[in-house]
């Protein structure tokens, strides 16, 4: 499985409580202070939830988080793992 | 002497032992001197009193760290009040439930909190912002020199409760502590954790108090205090868990920064899980470790040698000298090494008692039982925590006597957020449980029984949550089911909801 943009955008916004007409796909997340550490591990459950992986020592990885874009990218190569 | 007359008087001390132009905060490129700091105390506390504080009030201040915090905190002291502190992160509604319980006359906050509905007056931090009337209640009870401080925290039932501490005993704790762990004027402390929460609060009154300089991070997050070590290159980090994994976890610069200047780093709230604890190691080879266990009412109970952190890293030590523990079975008597019971906290440390609340007081603080008979009984806490003691008599800390939480670091109620999330009318039924998480401790798991439409209902849940709940109280995982489980009694079955969500926790990212 992967994440849908449209589902992660619903995530951050109702789950994380972010105002998501600043935010694009692009925008740093977590580096630039929009998101806190508390959220950022509530993103991290609900990736293992919606994309059917779970996350390694490895993935902790802040580049993996950082943005929209980033985010899906990582789910897919994660629940490509979890294929194999 | 250690035991000075109230924080301000020793504060007053450590200005002239350190010298005027020591410093005592530091953020980004503003340094402020011990002289400094007294100054802007000095101006707050004429502040307190123009807006019609008295000694004995007590003053509430709602805010994240900072320089005007600081200044706040020490200008209610000077002005003979009481400070009690509450988190920025906490929602409004703990803020007006602070006001109440303590009978605040005043209120200082930031501007972005300033239209906050609590019945007294509201201060701006550092600015002329004020907003209503003082409204003399009868006259104030406490006399200032009794009651040092007031930190809110979470019990296992209903709303946070008030701890107010002695100056005898936050003046005998950061002694104590800064002797264990041979904290000196040229450390330098990097503190991320809330002034608000009790072990922050034990930070800062180690900069007042010890003289020991202390380093804010501009911003929050593990990436601001590898900024913050990276520039201003402290010696000392106090941590949690949950700050710890996400520092060393490859979610923060950690390994590319010069952190060399770290020489010691303390842990408390809860025991730093084996694969951190690892990793910590391998960040930091070199450095000395503190780990330590306490609660808001004992502000330290144990803490560890430095040289067996390695060794031992389960336990969480033995008492500070003028403190005591105890592990006692069901009937009362002391239990044997290695026996689990109740642990309970005896001599220094002990709380004078939740404000206006003496019902739970005394549920926790209550006659020690080991004290010798023909003499008047001191009060010992009652700490609920479940542990034992090895055979070098090192406490170590098992889990809960009863449903009390700890996310984050921080003890969390799960009946408090039962409360407010069935004050939304949007479930029907919800049980609160705390699933082992290796970064956060318990992850705070609602399990509801959504009235009416889920997606909505789920969707309204959350909303309110960010109203009504700190973040660490927050859930963070959601599951729906047709009903709760119960016990013969009708009693929600709360070990069976538990397991529900930890197999479900489990399964979560397993494919199948």
């Amino acid at each position: 499985m992967s994440i849908e943009r449209e589902t992660l955008v619903e995530f951050m916004e109702v789950d994380m409580g972010l105002d998501m007409s600043d935010i694009d796909d692009d925008t740093k997340l977590f580096s630039s202070g929009i998101v806190d550490s508390f959220s950022l591990v509530t993103l991290m459950t609900f990736i293992e939830g919606e994309a059917g992986f779970r996350l390694i020592s490895s993935d902790m990885i802040l580049d993996n988080f950082d943005s929209i874009n980033n985010i899906i990218a990582f789910a897919e190569q994660g629940a490509a793992r979890a294929a194999e | 002497m250690f035991y000075f007359a109230d924080i301000w008087t020793a504060f007053d001390q450590t200005v002239a032992r350190v010298g005027r132009d020591h410093p005592a905060l530091i953020r980004g490129d503003v340094t402020v001197s011990f002289a400094a700091l007294r100054a802007l105390a000095l101006e707050a506390a004429e502040r307190l009193r123009a807006a019609g504080g008295a000694a004995g009030d007590r003053c509430v201040i709602w805010s994240e760290n900072s320089v005007e915090m600081a200044a706040a905190i020490l200008g209610a002291a000077a002005a003979g009040m009481v400070p009690v502190l509450v988190n920025a992160e906490a929602p409004q509604s703990h803020a007006i439930h602070a006001v109440t319980q303590v009978g605040a006359t005043l209120l200082l906050t930031t501007e972005d909190k300033a239209d906050v509905a609590a019945d007294c007056v509201v201060l701006g931090l550092g600015s002329g912002l004020a907003r209503g009337r003082m409204a003399r209640g009868p006259a104030q009870t406490p006399a200032p020199r009794d009651a040092a401080s007031i930190v809110f925290t979470s019990g296992s039932t209903g709303l946070p409760k008030g701890v107010v501490q002695s100056p005898a005993n936050l003046m005998w704790g950061c002694h104590e502590v800064g002797r264990a762990v041979g904290l000196r004027a040229d450390d330098r402390l990097v503190v991320a954790i809330p002034w608000a929460f009790d072990y922050g609060w034990g930070h800062l009154l180690t900069t007042f108090l010890y003289g020991v300089p202390q380093i804010l991070p501009e911003r929050k997050g593990g990436i601001g205090l590898c900024e913050a070590i990276a520039r201003h290159r402290p010696t000392v980090l106090p941590s949690v868990p949950a700050v710890m994994a996400e520092l060393v976890s490859g979610l923060t610069p950690i390994r590319d920064i010069d952190a060399s200047s770290l020489r010691l780093v303390m842990n408390t709230g809860s025991k730093i899980p084996a694969p951190q604890f690892a990793q910590m190691l391998e960040v930091f080879p070199e450095i000395a470790i503190s780990l330590n266990y306490g609660l808001t009412e004992t502000y330290r109970s144990a803490t560890l040698p430095l040289a067996l952190a390695r060794s031992k890293p389960a336990a969480v030590g033995a008492a500070l000298p003028g403190a005591a523990l105890a592990v006692l079975r069901a009937d009362g008597t002391e239990a044997s090494a290695g026996e689990k019971g109740e642990v309970i906290h005896r001599g220094m440390g002990v709380f004078l008692g939740y404000w206006g609340d003496g019902e739970r007081t005394l549920a926790v603080r209550r006659p020690d039982p080991l004290a010798p008979d023909h003499l008047p009984r001191p009060a010992a806490m009652f700490t609920g925590d479940i542990g034992w003691m090895d055979d070098e008599g090192h406490l170590h800390i098992e889990g809960r006597r009863d449903r009390q939480l700890k996310s984050f670091g921080t003890r969390v109620s799960p009946d408090e957020v039962e409360g407010l999330i069935l004050a939304t009318g949007l479930v029907d039924e919800v049980a609160i449980v705390g699933v082992p998480h290796e970064m956060v401790g318990h992850q705070i798991t609602a399990v509801i029984v959504p009235r009416g439409d889920e997606k909505a209902a789920l969707r309204g849940l959350k909303i309110s949550a960010r109203e009504t709940m700190s973040n660490f109280m927050r859930p963070m995982v959601w599951h729906v089911v047709e009903r709760l489980p119960r016990n013969p009694n009708g009693k929600v079955d709360y070990p069976k909801v538990l397991a529900m969500a930890t197999a479900l926790a489990e399964a979560r990212g397993r494919p199948g």
